[in-house]
């Protein structure tokens, strides 16, 4: 029992690509299921976890997230959920792409969760072709197979461009 | 962690596949035909089996709608449908296929985002699986037993479900034949299964079986379709006919003794009944006319434990008295027609009524529904 107690309060420091280095609790760095197996499985008796694919700038904000929902209880959802709406809010489509692709890589389920809804919610009402600006995506159709598709569609572009 | 580079994005193409389908599966049925357009592994991602299956779970967990249909398909009148939540709002409206617009088609219920719709007094008997949210629909191939339908002595129950064990969607068919057993007993009728995946029916061995009403009501739950049966006199149910969609075998299920009782006690017009699902088992609503002014709610608590039906509440409005139920909602809630034809809302903890307004014109079978994208991939361009 005492030595739970013990490791609540055991720190680790976390090492993005840029090679900035962040100091965390370990129970924040519990939020986050990758970390977890790998403090599990002693794979981690080196002083620093390199996370060689996440940046710094990302990084601080997945651990921003982590932090506030390992220290919250539960009781205080509500409180969380404004969190996590003022957490997303004004983040542009290349930091909610980056959150999202940590999230993943570090396995923190709420986190992906709640940015891939954000990117759903932001694209939900827009027109295709804005879509594909938001997106950085090309149109890789012919103008003729772009018809074929739509016409085939017709009755979903009902008030769309 | 081979040190492969960062991962950065800073197009939706440098994200992985498993983020890919989890963001698209989040967006409406008809905003992901719409998308098909941005590029064309937006129109052929959609259309695979396994992300039709994603969307089909985040919906089923995350959304909660009412699909509300005309009672005379041919009326012209289209489907609602409804937010399940305390306002009732309506978040779109469906036309019908026009093959379905017939005063004699009805529909059968919803399981699993597809709607089926039957014709049984028409000529064909046809029936139809129909995805509103994609405005797509078929016609299911003939029936096996399409001669003996022909003989107007002949009649047919059919019953409609998604079976989770094999991912199908699956109807049956039971078709009395005048001479397939005694009126007043216990009857071996012809049995077949229609899969979607197959796109065919096939015939199942018939058993004995007590007899299910024509015109009786019907019900998807516990994997199993439900029908009212009586093994003596037609008009009084004594079991409940199962039909597992997944052994594709009948079972039976006991009811409650009370009401085996007034079945026995009255006529089959002085009694209404309508068998739904709720909770994952059956339930019952019982009108009896002409003294009851409420209409009673029974419920199998444990499903296949016919010990465990009870009452389970009497609906009470202040205004007029309940016709016909339509459906137990996700959140507990009845939705009902009165006898001055109106649809309403009734909260049974809070004993609590809202009116839905919808218009013009009476409705018919309704139920849950979960958008989807199931029949999508059945048409595939060549060019891709």
């Amino acid at each position: 029992m005492a030595s739970s107690i013990e490791n609540n309060n055991e720190k680790l420091t976390l090492k993005s690509s840029d090679g900035e280095e962040f100091l965390v609790e370990k129970h924040v760095a519990l939020q986050s299921t990758l970390l977890q197996n790998m403090l599990d499985s002693d794979c981690s008796s080196a002083d620093v976890i390199p996370l060689p694919k996440i940046d710094a700038r990302t990084l601080a904000l997945v651990l921003g997230y982590c932090k506030k929902h390992a220290d919250a209880s539960s009781s205080k959802q509500g409180e969380l959920n404004s969190f996590d709406s003022e957490f997303l809010k004004d983040m542009d489509m290349g930091a909610l792409f980056n959150l999202v692709l940590a999230a993943n890589f570090m396995e923190i389920k709420g986190l992906l969760d709640i940015a891939a809804q954000k990117i759903a919610d932001t694209i939900k009402d827009k027109p295709h072709q804005e879509v594909r600006e938001i997106f950085h995506v090309e149109n890789d159709y012919t103008p003729e197979e772009e018809a074929a598709v739509r016409e085939e569609n017709r009755w979903a572009f009902e008030g769309f461009p | 962690m081979d040190g492969g580079g960062d991962l950065t994005a800073t197009s939706f193409n440098d994200l992985p596949a498993d983020v890919v389908m989890d963001i698209l599966s989040r967006l409406p049925a008809k905003t992901l035909i719409r998308f098909s357009s941005v590029r064309k592994s937006f129109y052929s991602l959609i259309r695979t089996p396994i992300f039709i299956s994603k969307h089909l779970h985040f919906h089923s967990f995350n959304t909660s709608h009412l699909l509300i249909v005309p009672q005379n398909l041919s009326s012209g009148n289209p489907c609602s449908l409804l937010c399940d939540n305390d306002t009732n709002t309506r978040q779109a409206t469906f036309d019908l296929p026009p093959k379905t617009k017939t005063p004699t088609a009805e529909v059968l219920g919803s399981s699993n985002g597809l709607v089926s719709i039957v014709d049984r007094f028409g000529l064909q008997q046809a029936v139809y699986l129909w995805n509103p949210s994609i405005c797509r629909y078929k016609t299911l191939p003939p029936s096996c037993f399409s001669e003996q339908l022909k003989n107007w002595s002949t009649y047919a129950v059919i019953g409609f479900g998604f079976c989770e064990f094999d991912s199908d969607y699956k109807v049956v068919r039971v078709v009395y034949r005048p001479d397939c057993g005694n009126f007043m007993g216990k009857v071996k009728p012809e049995v077949e299964v229609y899969s979607l995946k197959k796109d065919s029916w096939s015939k199942v061995a018939g058993i004995v079986v007590p007899r299910v009403a024509e015109s009786g009501s019907v019900a998807f739950a516990n994997g199993g379709v439900h029908w009212l049966a009586a093994k003596k006199i037609l008009t009084a149910f004594e079991v409940i006919l199962v039909f597992d969609l997944k052994d594709e075998v009948f079972r039976e299920l006991g009811l409650p003794k009370k009401l085996v009782k007034v079945f026995e006690e009255r006529a089959m017009g002085l009694v209404s009944f309508h068998i739904k699902e709720f909770g994952g088992s059956v339930s019952l609503f019982v009108n009896c006319f002409p003294s009851d002014e409420s209409c009673s709610v029974w419920w199998m608590k444990e499903y296949g434990n016919a010990k465990s039906w009870t009452k389970q509440f009497t609906v009470v409005l202040p205004h007029g008295k309940v016709d016909r139920v339509f459906v137990f909602t996700k959140s507990g809630k009845i939705i009902a027609e009165t006898y001055d034809r109106k649809l309403v809302s009734y909260d049974p903890e809070k004993e609590n009524v809202q009116d839905i307004v919808l218009g013009d014109g009476r409705f018919g079978a309704l139920g849950t529904f979960t958008e989807s994208l199931v029949m999508l991939e059945r048409r595939k361009r060549t060019f891709f």
